[in-house]
């Protein structure tokens, strides 16, 4: 479970990332640098040569790139979490942040497709923070202990303890004041 | 597919459909009361776009976020927004704006030319008609992207990867002026007027016009600056007459 926790710190992280990029993009005004959709430049976006990574497409491919690879981590990360979780919200937010990954995506081509309209382009913000503070709360680094010695614990509504395994020995996540 | 999924699809194509605007018609035939310009009779409306004060200077461009670009122009390059020489302004668009109600012209299908070259638009400003064909060139070995971004023509953005690469669009209605700009390359820009009929020019050196083969009339004409804004004169053209129109723009 640590480690589930350090990856979901990662995956944070990396949607911090990703948010700056975007912000790089906007700043820089090279949201329209790369004019197609999923494809860059009619080449698979994967396969884009680094070299012609100039100017505004700089930003916005490497926003791609980065919003790819995030993708990526947040695939794992739901996956991941649907497999060891025992609480069901929890597994339900990991999920909710991969579709959250895949929304921003589509909205992400329709605003390239669509030349930046803005009711899209204003709305890929909340899909981002949201998918930022779903990867924190529910894999604290600080909240990975001992459910006996957790004071404030709150009953777990799936797990291998409450079903009276006591072969179970896994750390308890603490689960944040939220959802109460 | 559960029915929320079908929903939030459905929400996300009528987004895509909100999004997306309509193509204006394309231009029609000639009206039944149309007229037809009378070569025997044609004058001129020529004259000079005068630049009163101290020349701002103008930015200079740093391509260092584009090697090819930085090669293509090994010395310092400036942006166009105001160029003056002699005396005249450069790069300002004249045109007839009002009163050739009743006359027609036929669309010519030699295409105008927009070159990419040296990771500048050549021409910086251009006119060209209703419908006309509009070549647009990348003579750099670099990428560009070509974004207009009209307010009543369809708006469009397509890439060209390649040197050498040619396409070619069309504008459907009246505008002045139709912005084109490069998102890649954040310096370049352009500046398109189109209209329904051949009266137009673009100041060259020392910011001189000629408007040929204007028919007898009363006419309204404006100059258009990107930076500047609009200065606009009326003038009368007699059969055969020849008229001096001057105008004056300064900074602020």
């Amino acid at each position: 479970m640590k480690a589930l926790n350090r990856f979901a710190i990662l995956v944070a992280a990396s949607t911090v990332l990703l948010i700056a990029a975007g912000g790089m993009v906007t700043s820089t005004g090279s949201g329209l640098s790369v004019p197609d959709w999923p494809n860059t430049y009619g080449w698979f976006m994967f396969s884009f040569p680094l070299e012609k990574m100039v100017g505004g497409i700089f930003y916005e491919h490497g926003h791609r790139m980065i919003a790819s690879a995030v993708g990526f981590l947040t695939i794992i990360l739901a996956a991941w979490t649907w497999w060891v979780e025992p609480r069901r919200w929890v597994r339900r937010l990991a999920v909710a942040a991969l579709a959250a990954v895949i929304l921003q995506g589509l909205l992400g081509g329709i605003t390239v497709l669509f030349y930046l309209p803005a009711p899209i382009s204003i709305g890929r913000c909340g899909p981002g923070d949201s998918r930022f503070s779903a990867g924190i709360p529910p894999h604290p680094p600080a909240g990975v202990v001992s459910r006996d010695r957790n004071p404030f614990r709150a009953p777990d509504r799936r797990g291998a303890r409450d079903r009276g395994d006591s072969r179970d020995r896994r750390p308890r996540v603490v689960p944040p004041s939220w959802p109460p | 597919m559960r029915p929320s999924s079908l929903q939030a699809f459905g929400v996300l194509l009528l987004l895509s459909a909100a999004c997306s605007e309509r193509q204006p018609p394309p231009p029609a035939g000639p009206p039944p009361d149309a007229k037809r310009v009378n070569p025997a009779t044609v004058g001129r409306v020529s004259g000079k776009v005068v630049f009163e004060g101290a020349a701002p200077g103008n930015a200079q461009i740093k391509m260092a976020s584009d090697p090819v670009c930085l090669r293509e122009n090994k010395d310092a390059v400036s942006v166009e927004t105001i160029k003056v020489s002699g005396g005249g302004l450069e790069n300002v668009f004249v045109y007839v704006k009002d009163g050739l109600a009743n006359y027609y012209f036929e669309t010519p299908s030699a295409p105008a030319k927009l070159d990419q070259k040296g990771c500048r638009y050549m021409p910086h400003v251009f006119g060209l008609r209703v419908g006309q064909p509009l070549e647009i060139i990348n003579s750099d070995p670099t990428l560009h992207n070509v974004h207009a971004l009209p307010d009543v023509n369809q708006e469009f953005n397509f890439g060209q990867a390649i040197q050498g690469m040619k396409n070619t669009k069309t504008f459907t209605a009246r505008e002045v002026m139709v912005p084109f700009k490069c998102d890649v390359h954040g310096w370049m820009s352009a500046y398109a007027g189109v209209l329904d009929h051949p009266y137009f020019a673009v100041t060259a050196n020392a910011g001189t016009f000629e408007i040929k083969d204007v028919p007898p009339g009363t006419y309204v004409v404006e100059a258009w600056h990107e930076k500047l804004g609009v200065r606009t004169h009326s003038v009368t053209i007699g059969d055969k007459e020849s008229k001096d129109l001057n105008f004056t723009f300064n900074v602020q």
